[in-house]
């Protein structure tokens, strides 16, 4: 328990200093007096609860009051925002909002709340897709791939969610040929199945221990831009195919949470996101840390609503 | 030489040490209270393992995990609520035992065949986790799907005397099982227009009505004679022990779970219970007396046991061998792993070894502290057979609703649970068995995703299953594991007249 204190003690002392040092105005209004409640929409341990909680520690700072992170994990990450949406908004409950479940979900399912039941507040991390085929594959580009299936090879592609389907629909109707979108519960599962050669590409994050360790070769950065880790890998718009999955992740307050206090968190997550503490650490850990306003972030959502919803009814997966 | 001295030297740090005592003995005490789980009480570690050095704090979480599964077994022998999903193929038989005042003999059975089969899948993952990772690596949907179906066949040897009954609780499970997101469209599907429904029904609020809570029901049912306490005390000191008698039937049974839960562990999305289940009909299929097991049979604790903590430390394989957890409790450690900047996979080995082989050690000595608390506790524990019915059935019910909200603080789990308890009285009842409901639905989803991918990837083409050596090796299993059922069967049948 002693190397537990002294940690505590050394953390608390490192933000007494930064507090000094930057001597941020506290926030006009008395909000916020207490604790405040952060809703993450996926399980604990994984990608976005990591990052979600990086953020949370570093935005108590600025609060100056301490956030609780709880997990409501459950329906494809639509739990969380639905719980969040019925929450009382005074501010002391925010939770995340990503793209996923507020854009695509809304269109494959019923799920209780809309797009605006949410006041948005920040966005502060972009997931990172590339794709990626075994390091014994003899295709060394997506053209490669567009040209084995043109021969009439099955080429197939495994897959978590529908953002990823949509970017296999999209670079289908953009080469032409037709790869063949396999789903997988979870990255993990779609990871061993590219090992063990019963699909021909996957979608991959940064974080695949495979990729670094060369077992996995990466073809394509499948985001608007290459990989910080990974800067010789082209894009697939470099490629040829103007396609691109764009995913984030944000936080929002329940709508009709009032003005001033919305503000104040935006100022404050806004701050924490871009604080160098927060991206050091998510970066560290193969992520992207960003930051993005609440507008911004409100207005991406928005879009993405839209041209999700046209894409998966051209799919044929719309909820009836 | 080199990797045994990092091991040591990791174990002999008195930091870490400290950490890995109170990770094995906080995982046996949560682990014991029905409904909180293994996963949970290695939830509950990790916000101190945070500020932990890499070594400690994952060497905290396995102990952790192991002193969890142990500890499950102790709620499922003593009161017959199981804390963790891995107990529930120990229910029948230790509970059986416990009711004839051999709870102690049947808690430290459950303890030697953990600790053994725990230090087996060890071994074998420090002697070849990176080589034999790459065995997972031939399981594709095609051999997922016919392991699945091979799988099945344990419906017939958790049935008891109506093979019909079982059949009917598996269909339960498979149907519950299909509830929630289609796996492959991701479309809403028997959810019954709620989003309660989306996720799916969890395996714990599930289990917590269908065992203790049903449980509770029936206990509530049987008239107080005589004796107002819970479990009966001890006939004979043998009661309280393992025998040299004992020791001699156990030997088959930890055997057979070690080798087998090790291999389940070897394949990612598998899992304990399944590892228990495989390792109780194993036992019961090499038993000169398979007619005691489910009326309180060593042999099928000791299989069970043995088989549930041997996939523990053989997760580890697939999780160091290429960064894949091979189930829930893998991929919190995973989280872990990631907090200190580590990412498990092939490239561990050589840029981290100080890492792996200090987990290493902790694993050995995990085993050890494992067995040491175990019968420190033991004796703690059996108390709760003094207590008088009257307030353990109470306590077991309120333990159980809390159970099933901290599953994911939600009341919809409470109903689930609530919902299950009646399913699971009424199935007592009608003398079906309640573990073959489990056995379908954790079954079903191996069986379902794999197949609708393993048609998608041939496009329609069925041959498909019956093309990889594995998967038509796998086929013989099946089918020698169905006729071999369907012969124990008629024979059950014969004697039985």
């Amino acid at each position: 328990m002693f190397r537990r204190r002294t940690l505590i003690h050394a953390f608390s002392a490192l933000a007494v200093c930064a507090a000094a040092v930057s001597a941020r105005p506290v926030l006009a209004q008395e909000f916020p007096d207490r604790e405040v409640t952060l809703i993450v929409n996926y399980g604990a341990g994984g990608t976005t609860d990591t990052a979600t909680r990086i953020l949370a520690q570093t935005a108590e700072d600025y609060l100056e009051q301490p956030i609780a992170v709880v997990n409501r994990a459950g329906g494809a990450g639509t739990a969380g925002p639905s719980l969040l949406a019925q929450s009382t908004p005074d501010g002391y409950t925010v939770g995340v909002t990503s793209l996923s479940p507020l854009t695509v979900a809304p269109h494959t399912m019923d799920v209780p709340f809309e797009i605006d039941d949410f006041s948005f507040v920040v966005g502060y991390l972009r997931y990172v897709y590339g794709i990626a085929v075994n390091a014994n594959s003899p295709y060394e580009t997506i053209d490669d791939l567009v040209a084995a299936a043109r021969e009439g090879e099955r080429v197939t592609i495994a897959v978590t969610s529908t953002d990823e389907r949509i970017l296999v629909e999209n670079l289908n109707s953009l080469s032409g040929v037709e790869f063949v979108a396999i789903p997988y519960q979870s990255g993990s599962e779609r990871e061993v199945a590219l090992l063990g050669d019963f699909v021909t590409m996957s979608i991959i994050g940064p974080g695949s221990a495979n990729l670094q360790s060369g077992d996995l070769r990466l073809v394509a950065a499948a985001g608007p831009r290459r990989w910080s880790q990974r800067q010789d890998v082209p894009t697939l718009i470099e490629q040829g195919y103007d396609t691109a999955i764009e995913s984030w992740a944000g936080l929002s307050a329940p709508a009709g949470t009032p003005d001033d206090v919305v503000e104040a968190l935006r100022e404050v997550f806004y701050q924490a996101a871009q604080d160098p503490a927060y991206a050091d650490q998510v970066n560290g850990l193969g992520l992207d840390a960003a930051a993005m306003s609440g507008e911004e972030y409100g207005e991406m959502v928005r879009n993405r609503y839209a041209s999700n919803g046209e894409w998966i009814e051209r799919l044929g997966l719309a909820a009836n | 030489m080199e990797v045994l001295q990092l091991a040591v030297s990791a174990i002999a740090d008195p930091v870490n040490l400290i950490y890995l005592v109170i990770g094995v003995a906080a995982g046996i005490v949560l682990g014991a209270i029905p409904g909180l789980s293994a996963s949970m009480a290695i939830a509950m570690i990790i916000p101190f393992t945070f500020m932990l050095p890499p070594v400690a704090s994952l060497i905290m979480m396995t102990g952790a995990y192991k002193g969890g599964i142990f500890g499950g077994s102790i709620a499922a022998i003593l009161v017959k609520a199981p804390g963790t999903a891995a107990a529930v193929a120990t229910v029948e038989d230790g509970h059986a035992l416990a009711r004839q005042g051999k709870g102690r003999k049947a808690l430290k059975i459950s303890l030697f065949a953990s600790a053994i089969g725990d230090t087996f899948s060890d071994i074998i993952l420090i002697l070849s986790a990176a080589q034999l990772a790459r065995i997972a690596l031939q399981f594709g949907p095609v051999e997922f799907t016919v392991i699945a179906i091979a799988a099945l066949t344990l419906v017939a040897s958790l049935s008891g005397k109506s093979l019909v009954k079982g059949l009917i609780g598996a269909s339960i499970g498979l149907l519950v099982a299909m509830i929630g997101l289609d796996p492959i469209s991701g479309l809403p599907r028997l959810t019954f227009g709620s989003s309660d429904f989306y996720g799916g029904i969890g395996l714990i609020p599930m289990l917590i009505g269908l065992l203790p809570m049903a449980e509770v029901l029936i206990r509530l049912e049987q008239p107080v004679t005589g004796s107002k306490v819970f479990l009966p005390p001890p006939r004979t000191r043998d009661d309280t022990r393992v025998t040299a008698g004992d020791w001699r039937r156990m030997r088959k049974p930890i055997a057979a779970g070690s080798v087998i839960g090790t291999i389940i562990g070897i394949i990612p999305g598998m899992g304990p219970l399944l590892g228990a289940l495989l390792g109780y009909d194993a036992a019961k299929r090499l038993s000169k007396k398979p007619e005691e097991f489910g009326k309180g049979s060593v042999e099928g604790v000791a299989g069970a046991e043995s088989g549930n903590n041997a996939v523990s430390g053989a997760n580890l394989i697939p999780l160091l061998g290429l960064g894949i957890p091979g189930d829930s409790e893998a991929v919190i450690l995973i989280g872990a792993f990631m907090i200190h900047g580590l990412t498990p996979g092939p490239l561990i080995f050589t840029e981290n070894p100080e890492v792996v082989y200090g987990l290493y050690g902790g694993l050995i000595v995990a085993n050890m502290l494992l067995v040491v608390f175990g019968l420190l506790l033991i004796p703690v524990f059996t108390r709760v057979s003094t207590v008088p019915t009257s307030i353990i059935l109470p306590v077991v019910m309120i333990l159980a609703t809390m159970g099933a909200y901290n599953f994911q603080q939600s009341f919809f789990d409470v109903w689930v649970a609530f919902a299950f308890c009646l399913i699971g009285y009424t199935m007592h009842k009608v003398g079906a068995p309640r573990s073959t409901v489990m056995i379908g639905f954790i079954l079903l989803p191996i069986l379902e995703d794999n197949f609708r991918r393993a048609v998608l990837i041939s496009g329609g083409d069925w041959s498909v299953f019956f093309e990889s050596t594995i998967g038509n090796v796998l086929w013989f299993i099946a089918l020698a594991a169905v006729c071999a059922s369907i012969i124990g069967y008629r024979r059950h049948l014969r004697s039985g007249q």
